[in-house]
C-alpha cells in the first residue's frame, strides 16, 4: 500500500502561560474522549451552530452544523465526556478535529486495513476504537466510537 | 503492505485450471445486450487491468470504459485510457498524470487566478489529488469539449493534512486504484455540487471554501480555495452537447458468477431514440441524493431530510458489492481466510437469497430480490475465483449507514441515473433521481 500519512502535531505551544490559557479556555482536538467542553471547540473550529438534546437519560447529543450542511453530533455521557461521534455531510470532516487523541490510532487503523480492489465501507474494530464509515462522493456517513466510555444502559445502535 | 497485495494474486496461468469445467451456476462471458447508437460506450467487467496479466489482480466487480482525451488545442493531441473505472456514484474523470502529460494540458484556475488542485476522499479513507486540467473527451461517439478534470499527481508531497485527512493512501497509481482512472458520472454535473448548488463557489456565502475538495498552491504550500463551478470537476456526461442529462447503465444478469461481462453506457435519457424511459422502469426521487431501502423489518433512509441525517441507501456502480447493516443468519467472514482478512464480507454457509424493497422519496416502490454467497468461497475456490463479475459478493454496511447497492445490482437491471439540475423527459419528477 502506498502510504502518505501527515499526522497535524498536538499545536506546538510556546510557553507554561500559553499551554495554561487554552486549556481552560480551549481545549483543542479533544473531541472523542474529551469533556463536552470540547463540544465548544469544535463548534468553533467549524464557525457552526449547535443543538443540544438529550434523547435519553444516559446522554445527550451536541449537535454541530456548519454553514456548509455538515452535521456533526457529539454524544457526551452524564460525566460530561465525549463516547461517540457521528457525521454525515457533502465533505468528510476532519478526522484530527473530531477524533482528538484517538486520531493517530485511527491512521494506523487506515494503514492497516486489508487491501483489495474496490470501493467498500471502513470498519475499524479496535478494542478502544470503533470507526465506522459509508456512503458516496459529497454523500458521507460515518461514526466513531469508544467501547469503554459507552454509558451504562446504552447501545451501539443509538449511535447513528 | 505488499504481502496483502500478493495474496490478491491471480496468475493468468491459472486460466485453463478456472475453466475446467463444473462450475455450477456459472457463465464464461456473457456478451452485450447488443446497444448501438452514437451515444453508447462499451463497458465491461473484466477484472481490470492486470487481470490478463502474468501476476495481475483481478478486481471483482468493477466495470470499466475507455475515453479518448485530448488537448484543446489540437484535436491530434489525444491519449485513450482503457479501463476507466465507470462509477456512478462519484462525480469527475480522473486519470493519472503520467497517462496525459504527454498533452501538456491547460491548467483550470480557482477564483484567486492561481492554478487549482483537487481532492477526493473515499469513504474507505483513501484520498486522490491533483492539479484540475482542461481537456476534451471523447466516449464512443460523443466528445464533451473542455472538461475540467482531475490529472492525479504521482507524487506523494505538498499535499495538504486536511486533503489526506489521516489517510494512509493515496491512490495515485494505476496499481493502488485497480484502475487507470475514475469515470465518475453520477448524479451530479461537478464534483462540489449538490442539491442545485455548489459550497465550493465562492457566490455560495461561505467565510472559508469547504475542505477537502479545492486548493491553490504557493511556494509549497497549499490552501482551499473557492473555484467557480464552471471550473469545477465536471462530470463529462453533463457537458456533452446534447445527451447530458444522465446515463443508462446496462449489463447482462449473471447468475453466480462469470469471467466477464459486457454491456453499455447509454449518454442520456429521453434525448435520443435508444435512451428512452422504459415503461417498466420506476423513477425514484431523492431525498439527500438517497432513497429508503427496507431490509428485514430495517428501515435505511433520511430521517430528517432538512440536515440529512440517518441512514441514507443507494445506488452505485462503484461499490464493488452490496453493502448492508448485518441481518441475522449472515455471518461476516473470517479475518485470517488465505486470501486475507475479508471480514468486510458476507460469507453465509450456503449462498441465501434475500430481498428489500426500495422506496423513493415520491413514494415510488419496488421489491429487489438479491443473492448473497460466500466470499470467500468466491474469491478461493478454483471454479470462482478467476471470474470478474461476482453476483453475490456482500458485506456489511456499519450501523448508521443504510443499503449501498453496488454493481451486483445492476447485473440484469437497466439502471438510469439523472443529474442534477439537468432537462428531464417531459412528465418526469426534476432530477437528480434513480429509475430501474
Amino acid at each position: 500500500m502506498d502510504f502518505f500519512a501527515s499526522f497535524l502535531t498536538p499545536r506546538r505551544l510556546r510557553s507554561i502561560a500559553a499551554v495554561a490559557a487554552v486549556t481552560i479556555a480551549l481545549p483543542a482536538f479533544a473531541s472523542l474522549g474529551g469533556d463536552v467542553t470540547s463540544v465548544e471547540s469544535d463548534r468553533a473550529h467549524m464557525a457552526a451552530s449547535v443543538r443540544v438534546t438529550q434523547p435519553s437519560s444516559n446522554y445527550s447529543i451536541h449537535e454541530i452544523q456548519s454553514p456548509e450542511g455538515t452535521v456533526i453530533q457529539e454524544y457526551v455521557s452524564p460525566a460530561g465526556k465525549v463516547f461517540a461521534v457521528t457525521w454525515r455531510g457533502q465533505f468528510m470532516p476532519q478526522m484530527q478535529q473530531i477524533l482528538g487523541n484517538y486520531f493517530a490510532e485511527y491512521s494506523a487503523a487506515l494503514q492497516a486495513q486489508p487491501r483489495r480492489y474496490g470501493r467498500r465501507p471502513l470498519n475499524i474494530q479496535r478494542p478502544d476504537l470503533v470507526v465506522q464509515t459509508g456512503g458516496q462522493m459529497r454523500n458521507y456517513f460515518g461514526r466513531a466510537y469508544v467501547p469503554g466510555m459507552m454509558p451504562r444502559g446504552v447501545s451501539t445502535d443509538e449511535v447513528r | 503492505m505488499h504481502n496483502e497485495w500478493a495474496i490478491a494474486v491471480v496468475f493468468v496461468a491459472g486460466f485453463a485450471a478456472g475453466c475446467g469445467g463444473g462450475k455450477v451456476n456459472s457463465t464464461l462471458s456473457t456478451g452485450s445486450p447488443g446497444r448501438n447508437g452514437n451515444n453508447v460506450l462499451s463497458i465491461a467487467v473484466d477484472g481490470g487491468p492486470t487481470a490478463n496479466q502474468a501476476n495481475g489482480v483481478i478486481y471483482e466487480n468493477a466495470a470499466f470504459a475507455s475515453a479518448t482525451i485530448c488537448s484543446p488545442r489540437s484535436a491530434s493531441d489525444c491519449v485513450t485510457i482503457n479501463h476507466l473505472l465507470v462509477d456512478t456514484g462519484s462525480t469527475g474523470l480522473r486519470v493519472f498524470q503520467p497517462e496525459v502529460s504527454v498533452l501538456n494540458l491547460p491548467v483550470v484556475n480557482a477564483s484567486n487566478g492561481s492554478a487549482a488542485f483537487n481532492c477526493v476522499s473515499f469513504v474507505d479513507g483513501t484520498f486522490m489529488w491533483g492539479a484540475v486540467q482542461q481537456a476534451n473527451v471523447t466516449m464512443g461517439s460523443e466528445t464533451a469539449d473542455s472538461v475540467p478534470i482531475q490529472v492525479i499527481s504521482n507524487t506523494n508531497t505538498g499535499i495538504p493534512t486536511s486533503c489526506s485527512n489521516g489517510g494512509t493512501t493515496n491512490d495515485n497509481t494505476a496499481a493502488l486504484l485497480g484502475a487507470n482512472g475514475i469515470l465518475g458520472v453520477g448524479l451530479e454535473p461537478t464534483d462540489c455540487f449538490y442539491a442545485g448548488k455548489s459550497v465550493c463557489d465562492q457566490s455560495f456565502g461561505l467565510s472559508t471554501p469547504p475542505t477537502p475538495a479545492y486548493y491553490t498552491c504557493s511556494g509549497g504550500t497549499c490552501n482551499p480555495a473557492f473555484i467557480s463551478v464552471a471550473n469545477q470537476v465536471a462530470n463529462p456526461v453533463a457537458l456533452l452537447p446534447k445527451d447530458n442529462n444522465g446515463v443508462i447503465v446496462e449489463l447482462p444478469a449473471v447468475s453466480g458468477t462469470a469471467r466477464t461481462v459486457s454491456g453499455s453506457l447509454v449518454f442520456g435519457i429521453g434525448t435520443e431514440s435508444n435512451n428512452q424511459l422504459a415503461s417498466t422502469a420506476a423513477i425514484f426521487t431523492l431525498n439527500c441524493n438517497d432513497f429508503v431501502t427496507v431490509l428485514e423489518g430495517q428501515t435505511l433512509g433520511i430521517t430528517n431530510a432538512n440536515n440529512c441525517t440517518g441512514p441514507g441507501s443507494f445506488i452505485d456502480s462503484g461499490s464493488n458489492g452490496l453493502f448492508f447493516p448485518n441481518v441475522p443468519n449472515l455471518p461476516q467472514c473470517p479475518s485470517n481466510t488465505s486470501v486475507g482478512d475479508l471480514s468486510g464480507f458476507y460469507c453465509p454457509a450456503t449462498t441465501q437469497t434475500l430481498s428489500a424493497t426500495n422506496k423513493g422519496q415520491n413514494g415510488q416502490l419496488k421489491n429487489t430480490s438479491f443473492t448473497v454467497a460466500n466470499a470467500e468461497g468466491l474469491f478461493t475456490n478454483p471454479s470462482t475465483s478467476s471470474d470478474a463479475a461476482m453476483s453475490g459478493l456482500a458485506g456489511a454496511n456499519p450501523t448508521g449507514v443504510g443499503f449501498d447497492w453496488g454493481l451486483p445490482f445492476f447485473y440484469g437491471v437497466n439502471v438510469y441515473s439523472a443529474i442534477d439540475s439537468k432537462t428531464v423527459p417531459s412528465g418526469a419528477p426534476a432530477a437528480p433521481w434513480w429509475a430501474y
